[in-house]
């Protein structure tokens, strides 16, 4: 197969290419795993990368197709790191229930990509395994935490890959990579087998070169689980069936709030532009406001810090995972876990235990609690009017690696996601253009569980783009 | 600014252990973030109620019944290797625990002289 042939190859090209014989899908298999080993030691999208010949592959929707899978979810057998130290050589022995589901549908996996240690970053700085670099220019970022997959997905490394968005970590990849990044609503999609940092934020979710490969794979992904009691019971939809309905007359709100100091102008530029050509399709457009916007971060660093502290609670030395033996339990807790974490895992992990702390508790973590409140009352008041919310996925282009060093200048990069996640709500990050070589992302954010509708609104800006 | 000692007890109850270098660091950069979420303090939120789910579903229940018997020796290697419950997967687990005596986890103390004489 010819090298540029790669970064375009979508699922719809691979199930024609099956069919017609083209190839097979053990000998596109070999192609990627050739172009894999050839690139990733430059680019380190993978941190592993798996070479069995393939047995059995259920002729399902996704059939042959191959996939990345970020490596904070479970593939039983494989390594599965989650980016950091202390589960360095840990085996899964399950899959999780994303895995099962395209297993079945006849998915094939090349490997797992890498990310910020247990997801927590916005460049891939934070794994433990080195930075992922940009396929647009290597000097720079991937973004995070979902990092491998982006560039696996951009580079042509594979056909598609899953993430995982807490505060953006699909979403802020994909607009940094020039590719497709879909959070679903949190509970559409089992989080059984993700390794937990957020657990009322995390959602699991595609990456991929365009959005009809979205919608594809959120029908294989979407639906409840009995694994996972916040996963939601919805009816059955396909995903890809509506993309071409017209948008004439869709209602679009444009929150000013986005468009604020922060924001690159050349970005905010790039994004206007792109909300034109909505108006160009028929949507009408109209500036709103989202008076709590400025809050969402600061509510964010309390909240997810302090399910972090829970949830990272369980790396002890004693079950699984790096075990630094001591004198007795707790010296084997005290160098266990300060052997295998890095900084930013201790960190948030230390800011979380202080906000649920003893008398810090109502003054942080309620308090988060109730502003969360607040930032999803602003979008459901916005969407009693309008069917979707756009603006710009992030407030400038990949940055350089090594730039951020104030962890505080980091979360920054996140301003525009992790309301969304806030407030359990589906979006999505389409490219929309490029500023000196770098691409932007759009954003689209949707009503909980209308997924549909900000997959139609991307698929047809997609698609007057290419034109 | 985050007292030195308001970061000693933080890592304690985080069980984790700070170097000198780790403990002044992270002094600084907790305060900067504490600091930045100080702005909450700005919103009035008496009567706001707390989020503390975002999908609706509360109370999922099940009915408390036996699970179906398996028939482990009938499926795929990587069947029997997977699913909970399943034997291998079971041994799987045990053998990534760092110390262990037949089928359990073994532990270091928890009680006994030297803990006690710690506090």
């Amino acid at each position: 197969m010819e090298a540029d042939r790669f970064k375009q190859l979508t699922i719809r090209e691979v199930q024609t290419g099956i069919k017609t014989g083209e190839f097979s899908a053990e000998e596109l298999r070999k192609e990627f795993l050739t172009k894999i080993e050839k690139e990733n030691p430059n680019l380190n999208a993978y941190l592993s990368v798996f070479s069995e010949k393939l047995t059995d592959t259920p002729a399902g929707a996704l059939h042959g197709v191959p996939l990345a899978i970020k490596d904070n979810i479970n593939l039983a057998g494989q390594i599965t790191t989650a980016g950091s130290k202390i589960l360095a050589s840990h085996r899964s022995v399950y899959d999780a229930a994303v895995i099962s589901k395209l297993r079945a549908a006849g998915a094939t996996f090349l490997g797992k990509t890498n990310l910020d240690e247990f997801a927590m970053g916005s460049s891939t700085e934070n794994s433990a395994f080195g930075v992922t670099k940009n396929p647009c220019d290597p000097t720079r970022v991937a973004g995070g935490s979902s990092g491998g997959s982006a560039a696996a997905v951009a580079a042509g490394l594979a056909v598609a890959a899953l993430g995982s968005d807490t505060g953006g970590s699909i979403r802020q990849p994909a607009a940094f990579c020039g590719v497709v990044g879909l959070k679903p609503t949190y509970g559409r999609v089992s989080r059984h087998g993700l390794i937990a940092m957020a657990s009322s934020l995390d959602q699991i979710g595609p990456l991929t070169k365009n959005v009809f490969d979205s919608a594809l794979l959120l029908n294989v992904l979407s639906g409840r689980d009995p694994m996972d009691s916040t996963s939601v019971d919805q009816p059955i939809v396909d995903f890809t069936a509506n993309l071409d309905k017209p948008i004439k007359n869709l209602k679009v709100a444009v929150p000013k709030e986005y468009f604020g100091s922060g924001l690159d102008s050349q970005v905010s530029e790039t994004v206007t532009r792109a909300i034109s050509q909505l108006q160009e399709l028929g949507a009408k457009t109209e500036t709103v406001s989202l008076p709590h916007s400025q809050y969402a971060l600061a509510a964010y660093y309390l909240i997810m810090p302090a399910e972090v502290s829970s949830n990272l609670a369980r790396f002890d030395g004693v079950r699984y995972g790096l075990a630094e033996a001591g004198d007795d339990l707790l010296d084997t807790y005290l160098a266990s876990r300060s052997a295998g974490f890095g900084a930013e895992a201790k960190r948030r992990i230390m800011l979380g235990t202080y906000a649920l702390s003893a008398g810090y508790y109502d003054a942080y973590y309620l308090r988060a609690q109730k502003v969360r409140t607040l930032i999803r009352q602003d979008f459901e008041k916005v969407f009693e009017k309008f069917d979707i919310i756009v603006g710009p996925t992030t407030p400038t282009t990949a940055f350089k690696i090594g730039e951020k060093k104030d962890p505080l200048a980091m979360y920054l990069a996140d301003i525009y996601t992790v309301s969304v996640n806030l407030a359990g709500l589906p979006a999505i990050s389409i490219p929309c253009g490029e500023v000196a070589g770098l691409p932007v992302g759009l954003q689209l954010i949707g009503r909980p569980f209308a997924e549909e509708t900000i997959l139609r609104v991307a698929h047809q800006y997609e698609m007057t783009k290419s034109k | 600014m985050l007292k030195t000692e308001a970061v000693e007890k933080v890592a304690e109850l985080a069980r984790l252990k700070l170097s000198p270098n780790e403990a002044e660091r992270f002094q600084k950069e907790l305060g900067t973030i504490l600091e930045f979420v100080e702005q909450l303090k700005a919103l009035d939120v008496g009567s706001i109620l707390p989020t503390t789910s975002i999908s609706g579903v509360v109370n999922v229940a099940r009915e408390d019944e036996m699970a179906a018997q398996v028939n482990w020796t009938s499926l795929s290697p990587r069947l029997r290797r997977v699913g909970a419950g399943a034997p291998e997967g079971r041994e799987q687990l045990l053998k990534q625990a760092p110390e262990r005596k037949g089928d359990f986890i073994k532990v270091k103390a928890i009680l006994g002289e030297k803990i006690e004489n710690r506090k």
